[in-house]
């Protein structure tokens, strides 16, 4: 825990330099951070699960495959925004481009699935969900690599029958740091500015209303 | 598909989700990791935040058997986890235990509570030299005390082999009666050797901006003097309100400082520790004839 990880050393606009001149790496990143909320997008839009699948590949390949990336400039807000506007611009486009080609089958769309049906039913809102639930599902996946599974325990209700009540909330409060902790290395790789961390984490809690 | 209830809402969650986000849905998890909270020690009341540092958290807090006002010092919970940062923590209680000077903060217990680990010190009462400095500079004489009685607490930490490694504004304070506090021990290094092994560590090494060159170089091997350069840095922005220029030769003393001063910082600032003032107690002997001129 003393060095960081080495998934969290490049900023965003790194990346997106990276994926611009063809990285693999950075390529993939970028991939799996946006897949979810293009697919939640997508999916709110009213297509179909099958349809929206082949859509979110599409649509991916399509950000390379044009060199959309090349227009990203941070002084015009966030990439975010960038992937939703761009989104909105494909699927104007590819109304009835339905047979898209496939790239692989990386993404987990049943799982998706399973987020989806949480999420808000507004296609902006939808891909908003997606993007937190992929910095939430970084984090928890750190979060069980570091933290006991008897301090998960508690967070489930499992706390054993001996231990207090200041102990299970100090224990609580471990856990809450460490997770608080993980997301912002998570959201900090999608933000330019490290003063951006925690807004965007505020606007991640905010959104669950 | 199996269901199984979020343990907090009760909302269905898919089996893919539990798998991936635990018991609780990803809502409730998210809900979970954005509550603000404090922490519960045996004895101890919390009142407020003092202040957010790298290693740990800095609360008032009220001893309730005794009504006595404490700082209550807890490791910062995301490093809780981490044995080093635990042993480094509780490193700096040991060590102030061994320290008892009129210029030093006074440690009264430490532990461990739900998996968190605490430091209970004296609750000073005053403003630290950062805040002072947002008023201005400060007048020579008052300065050159302030100093001396840095230098008398490092003298006595120095003497118990104890390497403070933090010297800047934040870490002195200044009490209600005018006297100069040293806190902080949370980096400092031991000589001794089995508290050396909780303190040496590479986790963190102090504030760049008032380092001494062979502490920016080494920061596991140095001795008191690199926290006399400190003190000369401090004493310098004390003096002209501002940190210094650090140039190839060293730190640039203006010409507005007093020619006897300068002379002193010259001797405080040399970048080769050999060429230094010698120790916290020939420095603080020197301030002393300083203010007396």
């Amino acid at each position: 825990m003393g060095g960081k990880d080495s998934r969290f050393q490049s900023t965003l606009w790194e990346v997106v330099l990276q994926a611009k001149n063809g990285e693999t790496q950075a390529v993939e990143q970028l991939a799996r951070d946006y897949w979810k909320p293009v697919y939640f997008f997508i999916r709110r839009k009213g297509q179909p699960v099958e349809s929206a699948k082949d859509l979110t590949q599409s649509f991916l390949g399509h950000l390379l495959e044009k060199d959309l990336l090349s227009r990203v400039d941070p002084e015009k807000g966030k990439f975010r925004s960038f992937i939703m506007a761009t989104l909105g611009n494909f699927l104007n486009n590819e109304r009835r481009t339905s047979q898209a080609q496939k790239r692989g089958g990386a993404f987990n769309f049943v799982e998706a699935e399973d987020d989806l049906r949480s999420a808000d039913s507004t296609p902006e809102k939808a891909f908003f969900k997606g993007w937190a639930l992929t910095i939430l599902e970084q984090a928890m996946t750190r979060l069980r690599e570091t933290v006991p599974p008897e301090d998960l325990a508690i967070l489930e209700g499992k706390a054993p029958p001996e231990m207090t009540p200041s102990e299970k909330k100090n224990r609580l409060f471990r856990v809450r740091g460490r997770l608080q902790h993980l997301l912002r290395e998570s959201v900090r790789t999608a933000v330019d500015r490290e003063g951006d961390v925690d807004s965007e984490l505020r606007e991640i809690f905010a959104s669950l209303g | 598909m199996t269901e199984i209830a979020c343990t907090s809402c009760g909302a269905a969650l898919a089996e893919s989700q539990a798998r991936r986000f635990g018991a609780l849905c990803p809502d409730c998890m998210l809900r979970f990791a954005g509550e603000e909270g404090l922490p519960e020690f045996p004895g101890v009341e919390i009142v407020s935040t003092i202040g957010k540092g790298g290693m740990g958290v800095v609360y008032e807090a009220v001893q309730s058997r005794l009504g006595r006002r404490v700082a209550l010092k807890v490791l910062s919970p995301h490093l809780a986890f981490n044995a080093a940062f635990m042993r480094r923590f509780h490193a700096e209680a040991h060590l102030l235990a061994r320290l008892h000077h009129p210029n030093i903060v006074t440690v009264h217990d430490m532990g461990v509570h739900g998996g968190l680990p605490y430091i209970l010190l004296e609750r000073v009462e005053g403003k630290s030299l950062r805040v002072l400095l947002k008023q201005g500079p400060v007048a020579a004489p008052r300065a050159l005390e302030i100093a001396a009685m840095v230098c008398d607490a490092l003298d006595c930490a120095h003497g118990a082999g104890i390497v403070h490694r933090d010297i800047k504004p934040e870490n002195i304070l200044i009490d209600e009666r005018g006297q100069a506090r040293l806190v902080d021990f949370g980096l400092a290094l031991s000589a001794n050797l089995e508290e050396r092994k909780g303190t040496r560590s590479r986790l963190k090494v102090g504030t760049p901006l008032y380092m001494s060159p062979e502490q920016i170089r080494q920061p596991e091997d140095v001795d008191g003097r690199a926290d006399l350069f400190s003190v000369g840095l401090v004493l310098l922005e004390l003096l002209t309100g501002k940190l210094p220029r650090r140039t190839a030769r060293g730190p640039s003393i203006p010409r507005t400082v007093p020619a006897r001063v300068a002379a002193f910082l010259k001797k405080m600032l040399a970048a080769d520790p050999r060429k230094r003032v010698a120790s916290a107690k020939d420095a603080r002997t020197l301030l002393q004839t300083l203010r007396a001129k």
